[in-house]
């Protein structure tokens, strides 16, 4: 009976639900954040979130640690749904989209990546986003086994397996969640041009949203959001950023000073 | 799901592992004893039963005496006596042992668990490690306990058994045992099989368990790759070989035992035969109670061989088990102290730290070189010097082994070839405790245990007050968002932590490495998710009482 009742537990927690009518939609269309706020048990996580982005175009988001950066791509994604306001893509409220297709159509990188325990071939399928490199310096070079949870790569090796493994699949969105942290500088400079390629020759590039905490990772972004406390604090590009007084222009400073300090001693 | 293959086991009953397992056991060999002799005597019960009916039968039926009963009625309750008490103790005994010895070996693997270096976590999925400390452990104490309760009273039973047959009537006790040599062959046969389908029965379950893992641990990441179908049918496919290879091991046990009992009647019958022809015979050799007797006897003989078949079928299946968890304990930690260094200063579980010397943290790599048990070179000949106080930046490109640098220093690995020496000294001659402890080591990926942000950080230093707990945090920045939180430094993090976000996580395991005021600091990408812009140079240098040398990979 106690065994029963614990089974239960799990068989009956609640699982995750369509709204009736779900259906799928085309997502490369501009995207729309209505007064979106969210919390987790009570505790507000975001307040009233607004912003507005073109298909193709890339949007960052700068904000201190716990400001609710993630928690505003898990929205995007529907691994949870806004509590007031809406997410609108093409005008369509996202809760009307049939979540299996819209997460199969928005690429998500997550900032902790995990690995499935089989080979880096199985892991990806194919080979990109700049991972041939050192996928080939194994010894069994893409049919290397990834131990459980990844743990014979890297911190950052793991990162590029999983942007590779979502950039292989045909994204009308793309999710970098602090997804270059542990790679080099270099190679996350090569990644983003990689992204934007497309972009020259016609081809579609998806609508890209990176959240870090390099300057110099973010400010290409169309867009730049600043979060502070759950909410937009400042947004618009690098430009303008810079010349408001905010975080984003008091970053700025700390590491361009840092950059200067780097590039006078080395002259 | 699972690619580590389960080590194919010998196929043979394997003495010698038993031994081994036994040995490890050595708290309850009193209890093991003593249900041996329990057992013993018990069957001597069940044999004197028979000659009491036969005695019985003889001068009270057949002989029609009526003097004596008095001193028989005691006798048999006697007996009857002696015997309950056995069952009662055995049954005790029985369940003590199967208890104490689960939790025996649960806490000696757990131990060896905690000992073991990081090599082993590299190679070993944790599915696999989950399975042999539950289900194979509850099996090897359940196997051990009532194995040797049965195994006894069978070996017992059937030898006294033997004994008082042949004594009463050698030519019926003949016929009776001329049939133990099929049993035996039929229970090989069929104990070979079922022991089989057992094998994959356990094989799968550990790659079930290692899904179970794999689903959990990912399931976030299923989500956003939209695999939840995929990895269901996948496990639907080990579920089903589970199934399977179950229904062929029932099926195989539900053939065998009909087939024992059919042999069984055969004897009887045979017994029953001859015994029959010769009471009625003119000489009257056999008494009407010996035949009784020997029909008891009979019947009662195949039962205990059977169970002995069986007995001998579950130490094959649980041989399995048991061979993965003598792997276990005996897995040694390839990183571990020589006896000189134990005898000095201590081992991980007993420190002796009045013998330690102190440490300055001066760090000295002497043509190293480190390659992983894979094969994979990291480091060639790769020395440098780093003097106690000094901050030592890593920087390279993602997998050129800074990790592993820093991993050495902390002796998580050691060298394949050349020296790191601390304070001077070979750190082989020093025991890993004296290394760790006076490490602070921030990883990429905190691991925060579940608990309080104040409980997590205290792990850092036991004693260490709530002030000094609030000052940490504030010396790295984490000050402001613990305090935004509902409960502030009380707040629950979840397993693992994971009610925060990676950044806060970092920051916790900042301070919880600060507050052990460690000789060696470590942060290898310890802020990659954190924003440290409002003290640029890092929390590390805004607290100037820490100062050690810090080896800082970005």
């Amino acid at each position: 009976m106690v065994a029963m009742k614990r089974l239960y537990e799990v068989l009956d927690a609640p699982v995750e639900q369509d709204t009736p009518g779900a259906g799928e939609a085309d997502l490369y269309k501009p995207i729309e954040f209505r007064h979106v706020a969210f919390g987790y048990d009570g505790q507000p996580v975001l307040s009233d979130v607004s912003f507005t982005v073109q298909p193709g175009q890339t949007v960052a988001i700068l904000g201190a640690t716990g400001s609710g950066k993630s928690t505003m791509m898990n929205l995007l994604q529907r691994l949870y749904d806004a509590k007031e306001g809406e997410i609108l893509i093409g005008g369509r409220d996202i809760k009307t989209i049939e979540k299996k297709y819209l997460r199969s159509r928005v690429g998500y990188v997550l900032q902790e990546p995990f690995l499935y325990s089989r080979t880096i071939r199985e892991n990806l399928a194919i080979t990109d986003a700049h991972s041939d490199g050192f996928i080939t310096q194994f010894k069994e070079g893409y049919d290397t086994m990834v131990g459980e949870r990844g743990v014979t790569l890297s911190g950052g090796q793991k990162q590029r397996v999983a942007i590779a493994r979502t950039l292989l699949r045909d994204n009308d969105i793309l999710i970098l969640d602090d997804s270059l942290s542990a790679v080099d500088t270099e190679t996350d400079r090569a990644i983003r041009d990689a992204l934007v390629e497309g972009r020259g020759n016609g081809s579609r590039v998806p609508t890209t949203f990176i959240i870090s905490h390099r300057l110099t990772t973010l400010a290409d972004a169309d867009l730049i959001l600043v979060l502070e406390d759950g909410k937009i604090a400042q947004q618009g590009t690098h430009e303008e950023l810079i010349h408001q007084s905010g975080l984003y222009q008091k970053v700025y400073r700390i590491q361009a000073a840092l950059e200067d300090e780097l590039n006078s001693e080395i002259a | 799901m699972q690619s580590q293959q389960e080590q194919d086991y010998t196929k043979k009953l394997d003495a010698g592992l038993w031994r081994r397992l036994i040995r490890y056991m050595k708290p309850y060999h009193k209890y093991l004893y003593a249900i041996m002799a329990t057992m013993a005597v018990s069957a001597l019960c069940d044999t004197i039963f028979p000659l009491l009916t036969r005695e019985a039968i003889d001068t009270f039926i057949t002989e029609g005496q009526t003097g004596g009963r008095l001193w028989f009625i005691l006798r048999y309750a006697g007996t009857l006596l002696l015997q309950t008490s056995c069952i009662f103790g055995f049954c005790q005994l029985c369940g003590r042992a199967e208890c104490g010895i689960n939790r025996h070996i649960r806490k000696l693997a757990f131990k060896r668990l905690e000992e073991l270096s990081f090599s082993y976590y590299d190679q070993t999925p944790v599915g696999f490690i989950i399975s042999r400390m539950t289900s194979d452990t509850a099996r090897l104490g359940e196997t051990v306990a009532w194995g040797i309760v049965d195994l006894f009273w069978s070996g017992s039973y059937i030898l006294i058994t033997a004994v008082a047959m042949l004594l009463l009537n050698a030519r019926m006790a003949l016929l009776v045992l001329s049939v133990m040599p099929v049993i035996a062959v039929a229970a090989v046969w069929f104990q070979k099989r079922i022991l089989a389908s057992y094998r994959e029965v356990r094989k799968t379950n550990s790659q079930i368990t290692g899904a179970f893992n794999e689903g959990i641990m990912g399931a976030k990441t299923s989500k956003t790759l939209v695999r939840e179908e995929a990895n269901c049918n996948e496990f639907a496919v080990l579920t089903g070989r589970m199934r399977a290879s179950s229904i062929r091991a029932a099926v195989l046990s539900a053939l065998f035992f009909p087939i024992v009992t059919s042999l069984g009647s055969i004897a009887t019958a045979l017994v029953l035969h001859r015994g029959g022809s010769e009471v009625f015979s003119a000489q009257g050799l056999v008494t009407v109670g010996t035949l009784a007797a020997f029909v008891q006897y009979a019947t009662g003989i195949f039962e205990p061989i059977s169970s002995i078949a069986r007995i001998f079928a579950d130490l094959q299946s649980s041989q399995a088990a048991a061979e993965r968890v003598v792997s276990l304990l005996e897995t040694e930690p390839e990183i571990f102290d020589t006896p000189e260094v134990v005898e000095k200063f201590g081992d991980s579980f007993n420190p002796k730290r009045e013998n330690w010397p102190d440490i300055r943290g001066d760090i000295e790599f002497d043509h190293v070189s480190f390659h992983y048990s894979t094969g994979e070179q990291v480091l060639d000949d790769f020395c440098l010097k780093v003097k106690a106080g000094q901050t030592v930046a890593l920087v390279g490109e993602t997998g050129s082994g800074k990790s592993t640098i820093v991993n050495l220093v902390c002796r998580f690995y050691e060298p394949t070839s050349g020296t790191i020496r601390i304070d001077g000294v070979d750190y082989r001659q020093r025991s890993i405790l004296w290394l760790q402890d006076h490490l602070g080591y921030v990883l990429q990926q905190p691991h925060l245990f579940s608990g309080t942000i104040r409980e997590n950080i205290r792990f850092g230093r036991l004693d260490a007050t709530d002030r000094e707990i609030e000052a940490a945090c504030r010396a790295v920045d984490a000050e402001d968002f613990i305090l935004k939180l509902e409960k502030g430094y009380d707040t629950e993090v979840g397993e693992g932590g994971n009610r925060l976000s990676t950044g806060q996580k970092q920051l916790i395991s900042f301070a919880r490495a600060l507050i052990a005021k460690p000789a060696i600091f470590v942060l290898d990408e310890a802020t990659s998710s954190v924003d440290t812009w409002p003290s640029p140079a890092g929390p590390a240098s805004s607290s100037p009482t820490a100062c050690p040398p810090c080896a800082a990979p970005t």
